[in-house]
């Protein structure tokens, strides 16, 4: 997703948030698994979007009759090796990072594209600020 | 039926009457074009009435996207808007990468086709299922990015893809751009202006389809071959870190780098207006278009502005061929004509001839509503800017460009505006290119590198120019011989990348596809077979309609030829004996 006025741009992806928002499947059929990824059993999935509603970030997609959303890739993601910019760490950088029980409450009235954007944009403002101070 | 590749529909959208119609894409209409650009030439040869007003109702807009348009093809994100030009009166195209092809693609439309005009200012929304027509008398003369956020917002999904105009096209400046993903911008031939005429402020589109190929496993065997190639190019990072700006200096070096419109090909002072110094004190980071791995454009932050940018001829178009040596300055120009949709080539152009012109005493202030400018004065080159956006005082003539602006002076003043059929020269001295030379005489939309960009008279590969050509001469910028191998084949190539569709600068100048990797990644992406044989025959064939379209537009063969002043025997200041030798032919 591009923020074209701050000059952003930005994937959303997962974060294994501690809370575990999307953890409310009615079918059961979200489960977490031992390196803290979200497992989705296609089988059981309805494609109510109950889990796709309830995260924060909107990092859970529906396309095709199908749940995507960051499993880990069994622990060594493909996509962090893949991006030549560093875009991507596998540690969270707290000190960096909103919280998602704030966010959860900001994005209460948002739909998936809303939520992705207003989190990409509250990172991005950050990031703006070390821009501003390594060029003033 | 077009299963793969292809989405296998065309949408007609009538703006008049408000209406829009699905067809099917019929296979034997695509074949003999592959898609994208060739594709949007034949549907207007074979449905628009020549003789119509470029800024009238009949004038037909098309955006036009190929088979593999944001496939797993790297940088294959691009589309092409055609019609028939406002600046020049012939064909007029102008392709653009971001993030909209790739969106295109999942509506299922290979051909978005507009005609009419609306009885007020709207934007579309196309997605799989049809067209809605949303009235926004509120976004006039609102900027670029203005217009793609407010329609974001009040769509609630920032997925949308938005091509829009801004005030520049609204207000019919004749060389106005189309910019899309915020800053990718289809310039050159006024499609801007053609937008602006319907009262069509933006098209948007959003799908919900997918792009199925034939033989997913061949596919990504192709491709990974391609992202290979380009990983391992010997120009990979130079482009990486500044992508076009990095022709400053190239261009430069070798004495053609156009200075005081043209007046001089090296500009001293380029250390301070280069690629290198772009990317040393101003950039922030890489910007890419969908799926590309080479993310050549940037993204920098200068005093109070940041943007993205600029390619190589915004950059020249406003320092050096300005005579201007303020590289922050030219940073605020670029942000300022891609978000109010100005072409920058234009735009330089007929700011340069001014002040040539003037310093040469061929035009008077008087003449001009009092308007006296001379070279690297940024203050007023600002202000003629804006003039011309708001086709305010003068700016309205200059809105015109310099061609028809030149029509109301005396000859030795028009012959010093550096166009071939109306439309301004790019930044490259044809005198010391002679295949860009070549390419500039007889391209299909006028002045323009991009119908073949021959870089490969740049790279010195003499043995693969014997190999390719017949002659080594064929990689020797200054040689005539072996040129017009090398320009029919670009040709072909160039057409090939805009057809599939493809970023020209990975596609064609860091030599990445030809007729037999092509062939492949067609057979396995669309089921359908193009055989090198056959895409080399169907291209020319191509090349040929550009040309017997431009004929109904009334162009002969004498307007295939480069402007008189690049063609004068007294040369460039400051270039070596070497470079003197022109040719006499052109
Ligand atoms: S999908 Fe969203 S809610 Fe679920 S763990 Fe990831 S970040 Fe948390
Ligand atoms: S590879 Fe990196 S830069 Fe590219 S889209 Fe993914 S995160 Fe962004
Ligand atoms: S090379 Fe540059 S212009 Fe071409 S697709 Fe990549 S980012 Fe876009």
């Amino acid at each position: 997703m591009n923020l074209y006025e701050i000059g952003i741009d930005g994937a959303v992806v997962c974060n294994q948030c501690k809370e575990r928002y999307c953890d409310c499947c009615p079918e059961n059929a979200i489960t977490i698994g031992s390196l803290g990824e979200v497992v989705v059993s296609q089988t059981l999935c309805t494609l109510c979007g109950v889990c796709r509603k309830a995260c924060p970030i909107g990092a859970i997609e529906i396309f095709n009759d199908f749940v995507y959303v960051c499993d880990l890739c069994g622990g060594r993601p493909r996509c962090i090796e893949a991006c030549k910019e560093g875009a991507i760490t596998y540690e969270v950088d707290e000190a960096h990072h909103p919280s998602l029980a704030a966010l959860k409450k900001e994005t209460k009235k948002m739909n998936p594209s809303q939520k992705q954007y207003f989190y990409l944009k509250k990172l991005g403002l950050e990031e703006r600020k070390r821009w501003r101070r390594k060029h003033a | 039926m077009l299963k793969y590749g292809y989405g296998g529909r065309v949408l007609r959208i009538d703006l008049t009457e408000r209406r829009f119609r699905i067809e099917p894409l019929d296979p034997s209409w695509v074949r003999p074009v592959i898609g994208g650009r060739a594709a949007n030439t034949k549907r207007l040869f074979e449905e628009l009435n020549p003789d119509c007003d470029p800024l009238g109702p009949d004038n037909i807009l098309i955006f036009g996207i190929g088979p593999l348009t944001g496939s797993l093809l790297p940088a294959s994100a691009y589309y092409t808007v055609t019609a028939k030009s406002p600046l020049t009166g012939i064909l007029g195209d102008s392709a653009a990468g971001g993030q909209f092809g790739a969106e295109m693609k999942l509506t299922g439309f290979d051909q978005i086709i507009i005609t009419g005009k609306a009885d007020s200012l709207l934007y579309l929304v196309v997605t799989e299922s049809g067209v809605e027509f949303v009235d926004c008398p509120e976004c006039k003369g609102k900027t670029i990015i203005e217009t793609t956020e407010a329609i974001r917002k009040e769509k609630k999904d920032y997925s949308v893809q938005v091509a829009a105009i801004g005030p520049a096209g609204e207000n019919l400046v004749l060389f106005s751009s189309i910019v899309s993903s915020g800053n990718r911008v289809n310039g050159r031939a006024g499609m801007g202006a053609v937008m602006g005429s319907k009262n069509l402020k933006a098209l948007a589109v959003r799908g919900a389809l997918s792009l199925e190929v034939a033989d997913p496993l061949v596919f990504l065997s192709e491709v990974e071959k391609i992202e290979k190639a380009i990983l391992s190019h010997n120009e990979y990072q130079k482009r990486y870190k500044m992508g076009t700006t990095m022709l400053m200096k190239d261009l430069n070096n070798i004495g053609i780098l156009p200075t005081k419109h043209f007046q001089e090909g090296v500009c001293k002072y380029v250390d301070e207006i280069s690629g290198q110094k772009l990317a040393k004190s101003y950039k922030i980071k890489n910007k890419a278009c969908f799926n590309c791995h080479l993310s050549c454009s940037r993204y920098y932050v200068v005093d109070d502005h940041e943007a993205e940018g600029p390619e190589f001829e915004t950059l020249c178009s406003f320092t050096s061929r300005l005579g201007s040596r303020n590289l922050p300055f030219a940073l605020e120009m670029n942000a300022y004509l891609n978000q109010m949709g100005l072409d920058s080539i234009s735009t330089g152009e007929v700011i340069g001839w001014i002040i040539e012109c003037q310093e040469k005493e061929l035009i008077h202030p008087d003449d001009m509503d009092g308007l006296s400018i001379t070279w690297g004065e940024t203050d007023k080159i600002r202000e003629v800017v804006e003039m011309i956006t708001w086709r305010r005082g003068i700016g309205n003539k200059l809105a015109d460009g310099a061609k028809i602006l030149s029509e109301s002076f005396g000859e030795e003043a028009r012959k010093l505006v550096m166009h071939v059929k109306g439309l301004d020269m790019i930044c490259g001295d044809p005198r010391g290119i002679k295949a860009y030379g070549l390419t500039y005489a007889i391209a299909s939309r006028g002045s323009d590198h991009l119908r073949a960009e021959p870089y490969f008279e740049l790279t010195n590969r003499k043995e693969e120019a014997k190999r390719r050509f017949g002659t080594e001469k064929a990689a020797d910028r200054l040689a005539e011989e072996g040129k017009a191998a090398l320009v029919t084949y670009s040709e072909k190539i160039a057409l090939l990348t805009d057809s599939l569709t493809m970023c020209k600068n990975i596609g064609l100048c860091m030599d990445i596809l030809n007729f037999e990797n092509t062939s492949a990644l067609l057979k396995a992406g669309t089921g359908i077979d193009y055989s090198p044989g056959y895409m080399e025959k169907i291209l020319g064939d191509s090349i040929d309609c550009d040309f017997k379209l431009n004929r109904r537009f009334g162009t002969k063969r004498e307007d295939d030829t480069l402007p008189e002043d690049s063609r004068r025997s007294h040369y460039l200041k400051g270039q070596q004996k070497a470079l003197l030798l022109i040719s006499k032919e052109w």
